[in-house]
């Protein structure tokens, strides 16, 4: 370890560590532009020049690209720094469009925030901009060329962390600019990431319509449900709804990234084809109907099979969209209602294969969250899963006659299989989110949650288990998927009442085991990498590392 | 778009050079502008697979060189150096007399494709300005006669 | 005045750029000799006692920069990268070494791989030499012819290729880790230090950046001996320089003179022959566009950077430039001066940090409202600052990544600063306050000779 002086006070750093970061850490920010830790260093914009001295010789250097040694005495408080930033600030609003009023980004902009911060309240520039125009980049990236201040991290991005180049820098000097090649686009499946790492609005969402301004916006940690990745994600509310998605860092899961898929993909939780009730096939038609009448109906008509034919007649679907306590709730019901042994999950696959990019993130193959969560929880419990097929066979032969299945699939689609051996059945719960092809050839349909609207845990392909927060309501007379599960065991006699996943959890610490032995909600929130708790409005990955420290805190400057 | 068999074996022969592909970007953009006269995004895509890089990141070098021309030009591509000591003795009379003679401002091609003419920063030739270039090559000392001798002897 | 020609001593001889006629005059003699008698460490040590100095523009040592070049390996090469890029205004001589003696380059670069055990060298040759440049290429393809280049040259156990690669022209891949970039094929950016002397790299390996005008030098060290060089010019800075004369002097063109054996003064009245007839000295530019700008009365200053003494300053290292001087008369506005050198940087700048970019155009575009008539008095303050901003005059430090934006900077101040009351005539008469017509016409027939 190193011993440093900075701003006066002797901290220990490692030697060779990033002095801007190693700074960051012990509470003093040098701001910036061009750095990102995932990415290389250019030390091109300028902006963190800080006093540093080793050895008796003191210069203004950057902070970015210096490593830390013992002795060094750094300062980010004199007067030659103020002025520097000062100095870079105003040359780099120079070309700087001065859109605030009208740009996307006004709220949560980094060269907002430090020319408040930091720069002067007037620029001497009083010359021709140069003009640059703006452009579609790509399916979900809109450049705004003349807000862009150069700092060359998407172009970066592209080659480092994506892997695939197809952005650079082309002409020189003030002319300099952004783009992709004249006959290709920004089009690999992490592009949105360049919209978080832009300082500015240069890199935007296209089509983004009205939203509401960043600094009404609410964050609430949740985990990306589209594939067993498990990436962080910060699910953004304004005015009642879900107003995107943007990536939390979690350094050993999605590091600062997800994915397009994950970030656009989300638009589901609003679509028209939502489940506002529960409904009860009446006559040939799907009637909505009351809660206690649905799960009457549905626990009758299961609880028939079961006297009649058994309990091995009753198949049960977990869903892998679904949450382990979610899961963990209709196991027991299936081992201690229906006594069945005959469950197994539905799981779409991406006959591609996992997508891996070049700096190691990549998007699963398995398109759900808690695949993992899932088999864990049937190991633990000492069930079996079975074959999809073996399933849809005995259903087929008249040997399963009923079923109760777990959809929570925005994707949802049956095979022809699955639609014959589903004909057969005598009776159908599902209980989903969306109508869909499944839905519709149901008894009763039990309305559930997106995973925007309900509390629990995904456990992600590397088995690690990651909290899911409720961030909107649910709709009209929706209900979270446990509170479903629980007061249909309530209808057939059964007293569970978990008033919270938080403890359903812990009882599956010890009953499961496994990934989820020692588990609790304060242990997985102690894991959380440090993210500020909702009310903090902020761009992108990044610029939440740089807010967790407390020094980007865009709520001074509304006060 | 691809380069003639003759100088794709240049081109083998100067890839051989680099450690890396990459590093041989230079010599064999300068191909290019000898083969094509300028380098248009087709031809950035299929050099970009010659040198191991993404066509973006082709087009940024190539956009950064003034030596490369990514639009065609006239036959004959005239550079006028306009730096200090070249217009200390004349450069800015060399470039209106041009533009004059040719009828055509700075950056233009004439109406007959015959000529572009272009200004450049210093040519290191200044002790015998003012200078320009015709087609790469250096013409020093100019007068008007030998600025019409020079672009006479060219079709 | 007598020059001492050592670098261009023999330009005059016709065919010196064959490689018969360049071995008669005892070309390649200090090579063979060195691949025959001395070691790597040999050839270094020689040149350290030679006290050699980079002519490029920094007058560094050269020494110490190979010494610290670490020893090769069959995996981890050396690489010599050599820069004849030349591109500084009011520069020109490296184009004529390279035209008329270009063996002598070849041998020098010969000399300096061999010294720091590099296998591969390239000579980075700026965009516009084509002529050069091909006589460089039938140079390097004779002295392969020769044996003295390939594969166990003169059964020495050393092999060396030496390539040439074109430039694309621009100015700013003359900077030493630019150049690096432009080799490795990407956009020719200078690297950002870090506070620490940093390793220059190519392709992640150990790379040397000399100029070509530096490396020409070493036959004649090898030759000669350190002794006999070390004699002449000063001790900081022995040898000779070959000084680049142009703009309004009689006899523009290159002075090979001993350090510190002239002043400025010197230079141009006695070698150049002076201003041209019935015109007054205004203004020179001593070390090609990068300098500060000094006027009639500040020129007795001697050639050699350590006793260059910036009139009003102290002695500064660096403003001493390439030595290229360019030499103003009466009729040259300095408005239209600075307009033309602000012109040259902007377009020259290559964009990547924002005190640059952004401050090099501004500039300009002052500058040019001056030179219009359309500026206020406010202005020349306004100059002032933005260009202090980027880095003081004579300051150590910059808020920029590279000695580019400093070079642009000083220049503009040291223009105000001598010449600030032109630019407020400028601004009072809402335009070009002279009467006459401003320089030099382009003669009809005859080339201006004074």
């Amino acid at each position: 370890m190193a011993r440093i002086v900075l701003n006066g006070k002797e901290v220990e750093a490692e030697v060779g560590s990033n002095l801007l970061l190693a700074a960051m850490v012990h509470g003093v920010y040098i701001p910036h532009f061009c750095f990102h830790p995932a990415l290389t260093t250019p030390a091109h914009c300028r902006l963190c020049l800080t006093q540093v001295e080793v050895e008796g010789e003191k210069a203004l250097t950057t902070a970015c690209n210096a490593a830390v040694v013992d002795g060094m005495v750094v300062d980010t408080e004199t007067e030659a720094v103020a002025k520097a930033r000062e100095d870079v600030l105003e040359f780099t609003l120079v070309n700087h469009a001065l859109d605030c009023p009208v740009c996307v980004r006004a709220g949560e902009c980094e060269l907002q925030d430090y020319t408040h911060s930091y720069g002067r309240d007037h620029s001497r520039f009083d010359e021709e901009k140069v003009v640059r125009g703006k452009k579609e980049l790509g399916t979900h990236v809109q450049l705004y060329a003349d807000r862009c201040i150069h700092c060359s991290r998407c172009v970066r991005f592209c080659d480092e962390v994506a892997g695939t180049g197809e952005l650079d820098v082309f002409q020189r000097g003030a002319h300099t600019a952004v783009d992709v090649h004249p006959d290709r686009r920004l089009d690999n499946r992490m592009s949105g990431n360049v919209i978080d790492i832009c300082p500015v609005g240069a890199l935007a969402d296209k089509d983004v319509g009205a939203r509401p301004p960043v600094w009404t916006l609410t964050g609430v940690d949740s985990i990306c449900p589209g594939c067993s990745a498990g990436c962080n994600v910060r699910i953004d509310v304004g005015a009642g709804q879900v107003q995107r998605l943007k990536p939390r860092v979690n350094l050993e899961v999605n590091q600062y990234w997800m994915c397009d898929d994950g970030r656009y993909g989300w638009s589901y939780v609003d679509d028209a084809q939502r489940l506002p009730f529960p409904l009860v096939e009446q006559g040939g038609r799907q009637v909505p109907v009351s809660w206690d009448e649905a799960l009457a109906v549905a626990h009758n008509g299961l609880d028939r099979i079961r006297r009649i034919n058994g309990g091995g007649a009753i198949a049960v679907f977990f869903s892998a969209h679904l949450t382990n306590e979610e899961n963990y709730l209709l196991a027991r019901l299936a081992k201690e209602m229906w006594g069945t042994d005959q469950v197994g999950m539905r799981l779409t696959k991406d006959v591609q294969g996992d997508v891996r990019f070049a700096s190691g993130f990549t998007i699963r193959a398995e398109k759900a969250p808690n695949g993992h969560g899932v088999r864990a929880l049937a190991a633990g419990l000492h069930m079996t899963l079975l074959e999809e097929e073996e399933i849809w066979q005995a259903m087929e032969v008249g040997q399963i006659r009923g079923a109760f299945i777990l959809g929570g699939n925005p994707q949802e689609q049956l095979s022809e299989r699955e639609k014959q051996a589903l004909g057969k059945l005598d009776f159908l719960v599902v209980q989903d989110m969306m109508h869909s092809e499944l839905t519709r050839r149901a008894q009763v349909v039990l309305s559930g949650a997106t995973f925007v609207e309900k509390d629990g845990t995904f456990a992600n392909e590397a088995g690690r288990v990651q909290l899911v927060r409720q961030a909107v309501a649910l709709r009209e007379r929706a209900l979270p998927d446990w509170q479903i599960l629980q007061r249909l065991a309530a209808v057939a006699g059964r007293d569970w009442h978990w008033e919270h996943p938080a403890l359903l959890l812990e009882e599956m610490a010890g009953e499961v085991g496994g990934i989820f032995a020692g588990l609790s909600y304060a242990v997985l929130q102690e894991r959380e990498p440090d993210q500020p708790r909702g009310g903090f409005p902020y761009g992108g990955g990044w610029a939440m590392r740089v807010q967790r420290s407390g020094f980007l805190n865009i709520e001074d400057h509304t006060k | 778009m691809e380069f003639l068999a003759e100088t794709k074996r240049e081109c083998e022969e100067i890839l051989g050079r680099y450690p890396h592909p990459e590093g041989a970007l230079l010599p064999i953009l300068h191909l290019a502008m000898r083969e094509w006269g300028h380098i248009p995004p087709e031809a950035v895509v299929y050099l970009s697979t010659l040198l191991g890089m993404s066509p973006a990141r082709l087009q940024g070098a190539l956009t950064f060189y003034p030596a490369f021309r990514t639009q065609p030009s006239g036959r004959h591509l005239i550079g006028i150096c306009c730096t200090l000591s070249c217009s200390l003795m004349g450069a800015t009379e060399v470039e209106s007399y041009l533009c004059e003679k040719l009828g055509v401002e700075i950056g233009q091609t004439t109406a007959d494709g015959r000529f572009t003419l272009t200004k450049m920063e210093c040519l290191a030739c200044c002790g015998t300005a003012p200078v320009m270039l015709v087609d790469g090559e250096l013409h020093q000392s100019l007068t008007r006669v030998k600025i019409d001798q020079i672009l006479e002897r060219l079709n | 005045m007598p020059e001492h020609r050592l670098l261009l001593r023999d330009i005059d001889i016709p065919d010196i750029e064959q490689m018969d006629m360049y071995v008669t005059h005892g070309g390649y003699d200090a090579a063979e000799r060195m691949l025959a008698e001395m070691a790597s460490q040999d050839v270094i040590d020689e040149v350290e006692r030679s006290g050699l100095t980079g002519r490029g523009g920094a007058w560094e040592a050269v020494a110490p920069k190979w010494r610290a070049m670490p020893a090769p390996t069959a995996t981890e090469p050396n690489y010599l990268c050599v820069n004849a890029n030349e591109s500084e205004p009011g520069t020109f001589r490296d184009r004529k070494l390279i035209e008329r003696n270009p063996h002598q380059i070849v041998e020098g670069v010969l000399i300096a791989a061999y010294a720091i055990g590099a296998r591969t060298a390239y000579i980075y040759v700026r965009d516009g030499m084509a002529r050069g440049m091909k006589l460089l290429e039938d140079a390097i393809a004779a002295a392969y012819e020769r044996g003295l280049l390939g594969v166990d040259i003169r059964a020495s156990g050393y092999d060396l290729d030496i390539y040439v690669h074109p430039g694309g022209g621009a100015h700013i891949a003359g900077e030493e880790t630019a150049l690096l970039e432009a080799l490795e094929g990407k956009r020719a950016q200078p690297r950002a230090r870090t506070f620490w002397p940093h390793r220059t790299t190519l392709f992640g390996q150990p790379a040397l950046v000399q100029n070509v005008g530096t490396l020409a030098y070493l036959p004649h060290i090898i030759a000669r001996g350190a002794e006999w060089f070390s004699s002449l010019g000063t001790q900081r800075h022995p040898g000779t320089c070959v000084f680049c004369v142009s703009g309004h002097v009689r006899r523009p063109g290159l002075y090979e003179i001993e350090m510190g054996a002239a002043t400025l003064r010197e230079l141009i009245e006695e070698y150049a022959g002076g201003v041209r007839q019935g015109h007054q000295l205004k203004a020179v530019l001593p070390g090609g566009a990068a300098s500060v700008v000094l006027t009639a009365d500040q020129i007795d200053v001697r050639l050699c950077p350590e006793e260059w003494a910036v009139p009003g300053g102290g002695p500064l290292q660096g403003n001493f430039g390439t030595g290229g001087v360019i030499v103003m008369d009466e009729t040259t506005s300095m408005v239209d001066a600075a307009l033309n050198l602000m012109q040259f940087y902007a377009r020259e700048s290559c964009g990547q940090c924002t005190p640059c970019r952004e401050g090099a155009p501004w500039l300009r575009d002052v500058v040019r409202r001056v030179e219009r008539g359309q500026a206020r008095m406010e202005d020349i303050g306004l100059l002032e600052s933005v260009a202090a901003q980027v880095s003081p005059l004579l300051g150590e430090e910059t808020l920029a990544l590279c000695r580019f934006a400093p070079s642009f900077a000083w220049a503009m101040q040291g223009f105000l600063r001598a010449f600030g009351e032109e630019f407020a005539q400028y601004i009072e008469a809402g335009g070009c306050p002279f009467p006459q017509d401003k320089g030099i016409k382009v003669p009809d027939s005859v080339s201006v000779r004074f």
